[in-house]
Formats: C-alpha cells, structure tokens, sequence
C-alpha cells in the first residue's frame, strides 16, 4: 500500500503532531519503505486465527472497594510538574472565545 | 585504598565482603562515583548521576548490615534506566519532552531495590521512549560502547549495558520491548535478561509497548542475574498484568551439568542475515554446551522468521501511539503553549517539538496502523499472527527446554553507521523481537568475540522458565568465562 504525502499530513494530523513540508517530505519515503516491510504479512493466511491481544490469556483483576488513600500520592506532589498552576488549578488557554 | 578493585566485583562478590566488614558500602559506593566521574565524560552512560542519595543510601546500608538486616542487595551500587520513576528524582526517557520530569512516585521495582538496600548510582540513558537500537535516539547524547568509542553499545538500554560494562556500577535494570536489554548486553559484552511477561511488575515503568514492555536486570555475571531478578519479581497489585505465582529462587538453578537438557538451534536464525562472525561464535557456544552434557536438535521457526518483525513494528507503534497521546503539555513534561494562540495549536507544537524524529515517526506508523480502513489490513493481521508466532514456540518447547540463537545478527556497528535507515535499524532487533511476542524469557550472554567485539548467545525459554535459563546460562558461562573479559578503557 504506497503511502502519499497527503496521507502523512492526514495522519499527523490523527496524531496531534504539528509538521513542516520538508518533514512531509522525509516522511513519506521513510514509512514508504517501512510499510513495504509489512508487505509480508500480505501473505499470510490467518482467517480463522483469533486475535492474540496479550501475551498470555490473562483475566480482570479486581480489588475490594475499599478506602486506599495511603496508597495514593498527595495532591501537591501529583500537581508538581504542572506546566503552569492556577489556585491548585491547572491552567489551560481558552476554549471557548470570550 | 583496598585490596580488592572495588569496581571489578559482582553482587555477590561484593555481598560476601560487605557481610565480612572487609568493605563497606559507603567505600564501595564512592568508588563507583571516582570511576563514574573518571569515565562517564567518554562513556555517557548516565543522564543524572545521584551522588549525595547514593552516599545516604550507602550509609544507611552500613547502618543494615551491622544490625544483621541483610537482604542480596543490601549495600549494592546499581544504575536504572532513565524511563522507570524514581521519586524525587528527575526521569527523563531521555526525551526533551520529560527532560525536567520529577516523579512523585517510586515504581514497583525501585521500591523494592530500595527495600532490599540496594543504592541508587543514577539514571541510565537510553534510546527516546526505549524507540531504537542503538542509544543514538537519546534527545541527551549517544551513549558510546566501552569496547570501542567509536560503535554504539545496542539500545535502546544503551546507558545501562555500558555503565556495566565499563564497571561503572555493579549492575543496572534496563526494560525491554523488542530486544532492549538483551540487544545492548550482547554488544557491550554483559549479561542481559527479559524475564517473562508479568513477572516484573511494569508500575511506574514509562509506558512503550505496554503488551510487550518487560523489566529486567543487566549484569556482570549470571549468578548476580538471578539475584536482581529475585528481588524485584513477584505479584503487584498496581499492574493488571502482574503474574500472581511462587517466585523460585532462582540462585539453585545454577552452576550445573546439562546432562538430559535439550536445546533446539533454529536453523532459520542463522541465514545470510547474520555476520559469519556472530555464526562462528554461536556454533563454537553449542559445541560447549554439548560438551556439558546438552542434547542438541536443529529445527525451523520459518513463520517467526519470516512475520516477527513485522508483526512487531505494527503492534509496538500501534500501542505507543496510544500510550504517547499522553504527552499534551497540560499536565506534566514540555509545553509550548507560551509560542501557541490556542489550545490546539499549543497541543501540535508541544508534541512537534518535544518528541525527537524516531518517536514521532512511531507514533505516526502506529496511528496509520490503527486508522479508520487499515486496522484490519495491518493492526488485527499482525495480532493474529502474533498468535501463530506463539505457537510455534509452544509447538518447539514440547519437545525441547530451551532455544538457542545468535542475540544479534551483528555485533556493534559504528555510531551513524544505520540512524539515517530505519528498516536497517529495526533489522537489529530480528532475533530477539519473538521472545517478546510470545511473551517468554530470554537471556543474552557473553560467548565471545568477532573483530574485537563481544557477541551474545541468547537462550529463551518457555514462560516462567526463568529456572532453565539459569540453569544453561550459568553452566555455559563456568564452562568459559567470555564474562570475565575486560573492555580496555583509558579515562
């Protein structure tokens, strides 16, 4: 599947990722080759396979509903690498115009 | 000045000296930051050298060990690589983006190393995010290999492999998604082991690929391998994945005959893709273990071959691409809201300029992966065939205990040598990606040396088989001794 430069901009766009042209560019022959690397599994006959979703068959994991409070970090420590605080807020531009 | 040259010891042998006071950990320690601040300008195996904690530590470790409170690792200097948090001390990935990142939390495992006594020498580098093969990638420097300044000690758990190798720490805990700590143990000439999925608990490890992401310890020797993975393995209610079983202790396991044990060659990992250098060494290896009483059976692993790594770079992106969304600049880490109008804009330039080309390029396979018309072409084929790589394996583990292959299909290359080829880059990874597929153990360890580089033979065995890799592990490296090989390092 031949991946165009349209396509990257497409999907940068899925992956929040801002992008110059010149990265477009390099890109787009970079994940070229890569998916033409994928083209193996093309030919791989895997109908009636179910999908293997993790390593090993695994189940829920469940825990008694009960107050852990000490297991859980402090608020001030939680907020500590914030970008930029307001009164214990975390502050964010606008979303709506005012 | 002591008698013994400090840097050189293993865990073991440094415990017997500390339990007999002819060392103490704060001297012990101390030597480790002489040799760290000596070498690590050539080296550039750490991000963060913790000096002062490490002397608290140490102290504290003195204070265990005349109070008789002794655990394996009471008193032993070690490194952990750059993405598991430590509380209060910078975590970076090696990426700009966590490049001032402080967690307010231990994970799982440094809780446990801190419980044990162990001491905290630093933070080792690694390639952005563990995305790469080669420590090149770190957003810092690349880390440079101790057998030749000139080639890259493996990645992405380049920073640890190197610490260890060039006796900058006891031993160090790197992580491994597709080949991570077994890939740089191999080029760096150390000891490198990828416990089975769920036995060490992921909490607080930095999410990558979070099906295949695995801890595990990188070490001088492969009795100090067992001990490490002692004291962090077991059932952790804080990972969903965590494996709720016995741990055994895996120091019985070692040091014996091979009589009865079956080994499998997988004639498949030894086409022309892998340097006749590397071949040589393994064939000379499995002579050895024959020596030692192995039987030995060639056999196929054509589907594993032929689909690992691809099934690897559409699931490993796919799931980074996910875990990575993460990283907005709201809550922690690089944010270029200031350089933004809005929220949006600040969102694309936080994630355009914090991320380095390899983890965007990742991100951006994985989203492509799993977009709206592709998924079932690449995302859900590749999780079926994951299905059949496991069982392939299954299918080779009823007759056999363990398989052997080369751990990489080259050994160092020169730094630059493939960082502006991606598919050249990930071709690194060929043989050790399938363990992780599968979710099973491998070990990667010294057997020796092609062009003045060390090369690593890698064992893997079925889940929770831990006690078999030991088992072959150790037996082959009493028979040799490749571990004891010294880079020659002039600081």
């Amino acid at each position: 599947m031949a991946i165009t430069e349209k396509d990257i901009v497409h999907i940068a766009e899925l992956a929040r990722i801002g992008i110059t042209n010149d990265e477009v560019k390099s890109m787009q022959i970079e994940m070229s080759k890569i998916l033409e690397h994928f083209n193996v599994l093309k030919d791989v006959v895997v109908d009636k396979k179910e999908p293997l979703t993790l390593s090993d068959e695994l189940h829920s994991v469940t825990r008694k509903d009960l107050d852990n409070n000490e297991s859980l970090v402090a608020n001030d420590n939680m907020l500590s690498n914030v970008p930029e605080l307001q009164e214990g807020f975390i502050k964010i531009q606008a979303v709506f115009e005012s | 000045m002591s008698k013994y040259n400090l840097t050189e010891l293993t865990a073991h042998q440094a415990r017997v000296l500390l339990d007999k006071r002819e060392i103490s950990s704060v001297e012990l320690t101390k030597a480790f930051l002489d040799k760290i601040f000596d070498l690590d300008d050539s080296i550039k195996s750490f991000v963060t050298i913790t000096s002062e904690l490490a002397i608290k530590q140490a102290q504290n470790a003195d204070k265990r060990i005349k109070e008789n409170k002794i655990d394996d690792l009471t008193g032993i200097p070690l490194q952990i690589k750059d993405n598991i948090c430590t509380a209060g001390v910078r975590t970076t990935c090696s990426s700009k983006m966590l490049e001032n990142f402080v967690p307010p939390y231990n994970a799982t495992i440094v809780d446990r190393l801190y419980e044990s006594g162990a001491v905290l020498l630093g933070k080792g580098n690694l390639d952005e995010f563990a995305m790469g093969s080669s420590t090149e990638n770190s957003y810092f420097y690349p880390t440079k290999n101790p057998w030749d300044i000139n080639c890259v000690p493996g990645g992405s758990s380049g920073g640890p492999a190197a610490a260890v190798s060039a006796d900058e720490v006891i031993g160090a805990i790197g992580s491994d998604t597709g080949g991570s700590i077994r890939q740089p143990a191999s080029l760096c000439g150390v000891v490198g082991l990828k416990p089975t999925y769920g036995l060490v608990s992921r909490y607080g490890l930095i999410a990558f690929a979070s099906s295949l992401d695995q801890i595990g310890p990188i070490t001088k020797d492969v009795t100090d391998s067992a001990l490490i993975l002692k004291a962090i393995s077991g059932y952790d209610s804080k990972d969903a994945t965590s494996i709720n079983v016995e741990i055994p202790n895996y120091s019985d396991y070692l040091n014996k005959d091979l009589s009865g044990v079956k080994i499998a060659i997988p004639k498949d990992y030894f086409g022309d893709d892998i340097d006749n250098g590397v071949k040589k060494v393994i064939y000379e290896a499995i002579e050895v273990l024959k020596n030692l009483g192995a039987t030995i059976e060639e056999i196929s692993l054509s589907v594993m071959q032929q689909f690992a790594l691809a099934v690897y770079y559409i699931i490993a992106p796919s799931e980074a691409s996910t875990n990575l969304s993460r990283y907005d600049g709201v809550k922690y880490g690089f944010s270029d809201r200031l350089n933004s109008e809005n929220l949006m804009e600040s969102l694309y330039k936080t994630r355009q300029h914090g991320f380095g080309p390899e983890v965007k390029r990742r991100i951006m396979l994985g989203t492509y992966a799993l977009s709206s018309g592709y998924y079932d072409a690449y995302y859900l084929k590749a999780q079926k065939a994951k299905r059949m790589i496991k069982a392939e394996f299954e299918d080779s583990f009823k007759k056999y205990d363990a398989i052997i292959t080369p751990t990489s299909p080259t050994v160092a290359f020169k730094i630059g040598e493939k960082s502006s080829n991606p598919v050249q880059m990930y071709l690194s990874d060929v043989l050790t990606i399938p363990a992780n597929i599968a979710g099973i153990p491998a070990i990667s360890i010294p057997a020796g040396f092609s062009d003045g580089l060390p090369v690593g033979m890698q064992v893997v065995a079925p889940r929770l088989r831990e006690d078999t890799i030991f088992h072959i592990a150790s037996s082959y490296e009493n028979a040799t001794n490749w571990n004891k090989f010294k880079p020659d390092l002039k600081s």
